[in-house]
């Protein structure tokens, strides 16, 4: 370790703190630590990051593109040239994962940034305020939360469009109710705790109080749900692809490939085995970071 | 000279944290005999710790080294898991601070005290509800069968923690360990449970350790008191001699109790050295 | 407003929850009143009402009343802004009285840029020394703090409005014996320096007897006696109940008081 590294971990372990940011950063380290601790996170993470790196490098990864076709080298299996085999129109599997890693990393990251914001303001005001609020509030998640998710999306997509747009939208629809009665949850039993009172006796308006202590509060466990959804998430896409409502082929849409695949899984394994391989480790990856966060991000051990 | 029920050598526990090694506790050693033991400390001294270790109940994360820790002829040190679960209950029994966070909520108070009885009797259904009745009507519960059938949520922190010491003294334990067990009751209350414990302790020639961050509490119910602080006894006296404690840190917390009849204009505060 | 005008004046004051049959009565018609710069204490058993009571003055408890004087104001009908900036509260757990995810300062630059008070940064700064911490955990997060560190703070936070009455709602029973001295000396010196007035929950004799000037006594949510310290510290407690509680702290605590001759 030379003196470069004790200086910067001297400064993530010191009692003496110059400033917010240093303040915040430290806290980030602890989070951190605490979530290293747990090998079975860290391999989740690992393969997460592994998706993301794919996602980005992909055009100097994959060893073809993902649309040529080479009817001669049809259904050819793992192994020589094409280590993950071929599919029906001789298409490289291999590159076909790794480009279509970009489409599910996509649909994660859409779907969470639509997903988180509008979850966690319905919940907390609904939470917070109570009253009709909440029940005007809760009455429409719930309405949502009636439907199958796969049937609303299913819906959705029928009546926009088959796309891959569209089935985005359709899967956020069918994932913010969860998120709003998770912070819903959280802050009733929030909007009791002494610190929030406090605040409320400075003559803080409701407002406030929400937007600037009760949803930071919240973000942790909402941050934690949506991991551990993200399997959910990839799942329903694939669905929606599986059943031609999502990305439309030739595109390399890991639920698509698995249809399409289908037909050739008796003799030809792989065309369908390969891409739900990936689908089972992305959303393996995802659960086993989610936990792991979870627990590192639990305020109760602090 | 009566070997005691328990003796305890040089305990040491000690935790991993992401700061290094933290010891909760540092060489503690002591004797219980058939008396009532108070060890007082504050928040971190330890005195928690030592009880759990006592009957193996530390946190899986806590290491436990001790030169002795023995229960009459056992050494509880190196049992098996299956003999401290005989152990627990049978022989040592544990009362915690607040009933309703030990007592099961879905349960009748009254088959918890039965189950407790049934865990270590081998008996019918009935022997042990007739055995819970009886251990009811002993920590003076009025109209015990009627109260059998009650539930944690319908009693009060007092009528609780007499369920709690019938549960843990009906299958007639040697020790009693109680852990804060007055701290979460009313002053009016506490006074009863401790009538109680006292009253129990004596017809039934139990051990008590009881373990209290009260000191003023300690010092009038119990026979000796151990002083904790930071993980190791610093004093250990007759509960009647604490006037005449001699350590800084004794002084120190008796100096620092607010009392009521003896009003001063600033309370002394304890200076804390590390040397202790 | 002169030291002859009390600086809260309730009377009459009823807090009920509940409704129809599940309706329970928390605070039962109690009346009290406490001088500027007077430390009043509020004591009694889990369930008597007198954590109520503050938490009615401050408005988080539905109320009513025949008087509800604090600090001037006719509370009965709600709190403006300025009634906060001139009554703050503390509570009881310190680990329950900080925001987790906010660092110290922020926490107590809270109340200034809600009253949007000027020299924010000056109080900020003398507020901290006030209750005798390093400026240095301004960036430090709750946990990072012991419990009487967290106390000082929320002390620390109710005095960035510069408040008159302090309301205090068993500020010590979750600290350690040597805490709680170190933190009733602090209220006390701060009492000294700024001239504030104490309303004092606690369950502790003991605390009330070293603190207070007057207390109230409250069971079941009736105010049954209000008395003197010289009082309740000579034996000369009038209630049986009060004389109850004075005997169960004594028993397995302190040493009753020596017999004092008495001129009623």
């Amino acid at each position: 370790m030379n003196m470069q590294d004790k200086g910067i971990r001297a400064w993530l372990r010191a009692e003496d703190v110059q400033s917010p940011t240093h303040a915040a950063i430290q806290n980030l380290w602890l989070t951190w630590c605490r979530f290293a601790e747990n090998p079975l996170g860290v391999f989740g993470l690992g393969i997460v990051l592994l998706l993301v790196f794919a996602a980005i490098f992909v055009p100097y990864l994959a060893p073809y593109s993902p649309f040529d076709q080479n009817l001669q080298a049809a259904l050819h299996p793992p192994g020589g040239e094409y280590l993950l085999g071929t599919d029906e129109l001789g298409r490289d599997i291999l590159s076909r994962i790794l480009w279509g890693s970009r489409i599910t990393l996509s649909i994660i990251v859409i779907v969470s940034i639509i997903v988180a914001p509008i979850g966690l303001l319905v919940g907390c005001f609904a939470g917070y305020y109570g009253g009709w609020l909440d029940t005007v509030l809760m009455r429409i998640t719930e309405l949502f939360l009636s439907f199958p998710s796969l049937i609303l999306a299913l819906a959705f997509v029928a009546a926009l469009g088959p796309n891959l747009q569209n089935a985005i939208i359709a899967i956020a629809l069918t994932q913010w109710p969860p998120i709003a009665r998770l912070a819903r949850a959280e802050s009733l039993s929030l909007r009791q705790r002494d610190h929030i009172l406090a605040v409320k006796l400075m003559g803080a308006s409701n407002l406030r109080i929400v937007l600037s202590h009760i949803v930071p509060l919240c973000i942790p466990s909402v941050v934690v749900r949506i991991t551990l959804n993200m399997a959910g998430i990839i799942l329903t896409a694939a669905g929606l692809g599986f059943l031609g409502l999502g990305a439309q082929p030739p595109t390399p849409e890991w639920g698509a490939m698995v249809s399409t695949g289908r037909r050739f899984m008796i003799d030809s394994w792989w065309v369908v085995t390969m891409p739900g391989l990936s689908i089972l480790i992305v959303s393996l990856a995802f659960n086993l970071a989610g936990d792991a966060l979870r627990d590192a991000l639990d305020p109760r051990q602090e | 000279m009566t070997p005691p029920l328990l003796s305890v050598r040089d305990l040491r526990i000690s935790f991993n944290s992401l700061s290094g090694p933290f010891d909760a506790v540092r060489g503690v050693s002591f004797d219980l005999g058939r008396e009532k033991l108070g060890i007082v400390g504050e928040s971190g001294s330890g005195k928690s710790m030592t009880g759990r270790a006592i009957m193996r109940l530390t946190p899986h994360a806590a290491t436990v080294h001790a030169e002795r820790l023995q229960l009459g002829d056992l050494n509880l040190l190196n049992a098996p898991e299956k003999t401290m679960e005989h152990i627990r209950g049978k022989r040592i029994g544990l009362i915690m601070q607040d009933p309703k966070f030990s007592l099961n909520p879905v349960v009748s108070v009254g088959e918890q005290v039965a189950e407790a009885y049934r865990i270590h009797t081998k008996g019918s259904a009935a022997e042990a509800r007739s055995k819970a009745v009886a251990m009811l009507d002993a920590v003076r519960i009025r109209d015990p069968e009627r109260v059998y059938r009650m539930y944690p949520h319908e009693m009060s922190g007092g009528m609780g923690q007499r369920i709690m010491i019938a549960m843990m003294l009906v299958s007639e334990p040697e020790i009693l360990i109680a852990d804060e067990a007055t701290s979460a009751l009313d002053v009016t209350v506490r006074l009863e449970i401790l009538n109680l414990l006292d009253e129990m302790v004596s017809k039934r020639g139990l051990g008590l350790i009881f373990i209290s961050h009260d000191l003023n509490l300690v010092r009038h119910f119990c026979d000796r008191v151990l002083i904790m602080y930071r993980g190791h006894v610093v004093e250990e006296l007759k509960a009647g001699d604490l006037d005449q404690a001699a350590h800084p840190y004794t002084r120190g917390l008796l100096e620092a109790m607010p009392r009521i009849h003896a009003p001063r204009r600033r309370l002394p505060v304890l200076k804390r050295d590390p040397t202790w | 407003m002169n030291s002859d005008t009390p600086i809260i004046e309730i009377e009459g004051l009823t807090v009920r929850f509940g409704e129809g049959e599940d309706e329970r009565v928390a605070v039962d018609t109690a009346s009290f009143s406490v001088a500027p710069g007077e430390t009043f204490g509020l004591v009694g058993e889990s369930g008597s009402g007198k954590s109520t009571i503050l938490r009615a003055i401050m408005g988080l408890a539905p109320c009513e009343a025949t008087v509800m004087r604090v600090a001037g104001q006719d509370i009965r009908r709600g709190h403006g802004k300025d009634f906060y900036a001139k009554v703050q509260m503390v509570f009881q757990d310190p680990y329950e009285a900080l925001h987790p995810r906010h660092t110290i300062w922020r926490q107590l630059m809270e109340p200034a840029r809600i009253q949007k008070i000027q020299d924010a940064e000056a109080r900020g700064r003398a507020a901290l020394d006030s209750v005798g911490l390093a400026q240095a955990l301004r960036w430090r997060y709750p946990h990072q703090l012991s419990g009487g560190q967290r106390q000082r703070v929320a002390i620390a936070r109710a005095l960035m409005l510069q408040p008159d009455i302090l309301l205090l709602d068993e500020p010590t029973s979750a600290l350690d014996v040597s805490v709680q001295a170190e933190i009733l000396n602090l209220l006390r010196d701060l009492q000294e320096e700024r001239g504030l007035t104490f309303l004092m929950v606690t369950h502790d004799l003991g605390v009330v007897a070293h603190m207070c000037d007057r207390t109230a006594v409250m069971q079941a949510g009736k105010l049954v006696e209000t008395l003197s310290i010289e009082a309740l510290v000579h034996g000369g407690a009038v209630d049986p109940y009060t004389r109850a509680l004075i005997a169960a702290s004594e028993t397995y605590g302190e040493a009753p008081a020596k017999p004092h001759i008495q001129t009623i």
